[in-house]
């Protein structure tokens, strides 16, 4: 728990046609080989965001060790599913997966829980859109929009007082970076420090499309939205 | 004359039948009559009963009792009937032949009828099809009418024929378009 | 001889099967009823090896109960079926296998429309508009080719059933008497008398 309010923020909102995912970066520096981040893959440089299946994106807060360990469970988990049943797990069922093992490492002496809060940002055919977060506990809970990690109580009361029922994908996208900007410690907001996703439905297939956007994406839509420093992205002269 | 099951058999028989018709002609100076001739097959086969010949065949034709069809298998089997099908895709053939016959068909809609029915068991069985000739019997005598491919068929339609509904006979093209989803009003909006 | 029929509508399926449990050249019962509702929108007929037949559909019935009662809302047709079909290829390769062939059909009320499954004992399955198992089909399935429509109402949808019936009761020698018919909508299971 302690792990976790220090952790890098990551904020979801839930809108009426998609969910937004976006996660502050706490590993940074000039060395940092971000190479596999710009090119290859599916995006994002693997720190908070994961693609978990092909219609649920998760962020993680807390020892990023253990996060790791769980998004492999995850993953397992949601193709554990599609092999018997044919369909990408129902979002519910994914969160209720994970609560049960991290429910198992709190009941046993000997066992340390797993220091990691997650968001589920996903889709289904049930419940359409949502949003979920699980605790080290083994609690799990919907949410319109929720926020884990560093300075959460400050965000979560920015989401109350901005979120409204039926917000479309371009203004949650908005809100999120508005409210993340403000939440994070550091004056400037660019793709070094960010991690972003957005989880809609392809207008053709009907199919949800996960994006979890790579660095120079975030800077060009940190840019649209008018929330960067030009001068001090070192980011977008590379663009 | 049709016959289904071992084509061997078959093409062998019935040339030998044709044979005898045609003999009888020279020597009776008139024309065999339906029930004989298939009465002269029936016998036939029926003597090599048991030496493993497979046929099935249906004898159509006009005499002067008008309009007849038999059928003729290889057990020895004679009957008398107005709607008969034989071979391994008789009875997808029965399916469509079946529900669609009635006593006052029209030529256009007997002819269109049959070919239907040859194209469901073209399409079903996995031993029939290819291509389906069709044959129209009345008074004055036979007609050949037309080769039609199946798969032809199945994805343009048999062409040009009278009594045809036009298109493909095909299922998907048939109900191409339509769905069985029933969403409510509401939810199609939302 | 054992026979079964399903077919999709506008927004309904409908699934018939004949009620006849025969062994050897003997009627042992004539209103068995080989359809199983396995969920409230979810039916399964059931025909092949005496004995195979109920005890496998009684486990499909309980498994499929118990993913209802642990994740709060039943499994979409879809994902049952390939639940089923899973359970048959397994059991194929194992020691006794059940020699079990199924119609599954239901109404997904997440997409609003019927979906139909053929499943034979080897675990082949297939979705599809229409479907029959046993000897009708041969006589059934041309005939749906020709007249099966996905837009039929239900009225137009039970006399295409009709039309089946009575061709299999016209041509097939070992012709069912009677049948059980039973309609899947957006309301759920109900039975009905043709």
């Amino acid at each position: 728990m302690e792990a976790i309010s220090h952790a890098g923020t990551v904020l979801g909102v839930l809108a009426k046609d998609g969910v937004v995912l976006a996660a502050e970066k706490k590993v940074t520096g000039k060395l940092l080989d971000l190479s596999s981040a710009k090119e290859g893959g599916y995006g994002g440089s693997g720190e908070k965001i994961y693609l978990l299946n092909s219609n649920v994106i998760g962020g993680v807060a807390g020892l990023t060790a253990d996060a790791n360990s769980l998004v492999n469970f995850a993953r397992t988990a949601a193709q554990r599913h599609l092999l018997m049943y044919n369909e990408d797990i129902p979002v519910e069922l994914l969160a209720q997966r994970l609560c049960d093992m991290k429910q198992g490492y709190t009941q046993f002496g000997g066992l340390r829980p797993f220091g990691v809060s997650l968001l589920y940002a996903g889709y289904d055919p049930h419940y359409h859109f949502q949003l979920y977060h699980s605790d080290p506990s083994g609690n799990y809970s919907g949410w319109k929009a929720t926020c884990i990690g560093a300075n959460n109580g400050t965000a979560q009361s920015l989401l109350k007082q901005e979120y409204k029922d039926d917000i479309e994908v371009k203004d949650a996208i908005g809100l999120v970076l508005r409210t993340m900007s403000k939440t994070m410690d550091s004056t400037t907001l660019g793709s070094e420090k960010l991690e972003f996703a957005v989880l809609t439905l392809d207008p053709v297939t009907k199919q949800p499309r996960a994006k979890i956007y790579r660095p120079a994406e975030i800077d060009a839509l940190l840019l649209a939205e008018g929330l960067t420093k030009k001068d001090e992205d070192t980011e977008m002269k590379s663009v | 004359m049709a016959g289904g099951v071992c084509i061997a058999d078959c093409q062998y028989w019935e040339t030998y039948l044709g044979m005898h018709c045609r003999l009888h002609e020279l020597r009776n100076r008139e024309r065999i009559s339906v029930s004989a001739a298939s009465k002269y097959l029936s016998n036939l086969v029926y003597s090599y009963k048991g030496m493993g010949l497979s046929m099935g065949t249906m004898i159509c034709g006009w005499d002067k009792t008008g309009p007849a069809v038999f059928y003729v298998d290889s057990d020895g089997t004679r009957l008398k009937g107005d709607l008969f099908s034989v071979g391994s895709g008789s009875t997808f053939a029965y399916g469509v032949l079946d529900q669609g016959y009635h006593w006052d068909l029209s030529d256009e809609e007997a002819q269109e009828l049959g070919r239907r029915s040859i194209y469901a068991a073209g399409h079903r069985d996995a031993f029939s099809g290819n291509t389906c000739n069709l044959y129209h019997v009345k008074e004055d005598g036979w007609k050949f009418i037309g080769n039609y491919d199946i798969s032809k068929m199945h994805y343009e339609g048999p062409g040009n024929v009278p009594g045809a509904p036009g298109g493909g006979y095909g299922y998907d093209l048939r109900v191409e378009g339509r769905s069985s989803a029933n969403p409510p009003p509401v939810a199609a909006t939302a | 001889m054992e026979t079964s029929f399903a077919i999709t509508g506008k927004g309904y399926l409908i699934m018939a099967a004949d009620t006849t449990a025969a062994r050897s050249i003997v009627k042992m019962k004539i209103d068995e009823d080989k359809i199983k509702t396995l969920s409230p929108h979810l039916l399964m007929a059931y025909s092949g090896e005496p004995g195979d037949t109920v005890q496998f559909a009684e486990y499909v019935e309980r498994n499929i109960r118990l993913y209802q009662i642990r994740n709060l809302y039943p499994l979409r047709p879809a994902a049952a079926a390939s639940w089923i079909r899973r359970a048959l290829a397994e059991s194929l390769r194992s020691r006794k296998p059940y020699s079990v062939n199924l119609l599954l059909g239901g109404y997904d009320t997440a997409t609003h429309d019927p979906h139909l499954y053929w499943v034979d004992y080897l675990g082949t399955m297939a979705e599809v508009p229409f479907a029959a198992h046993g000897y009708g089909s041969y006589f059934a399935l041309s005939l749906l080719d020709r007249y099966h429509n996905p837009e039929a109402t239900l009225e137009e949808g039970l006399d295409t059933l009709r039309r089946c019936l009575d061709e299999v009761a016209k041509r097939l020698v070992v012709s069912p008497g009677k049948y059980k018919v039973k309609i899947v909508d957006k309301d759920g299971v109900r039975e009905i008398e043709l």
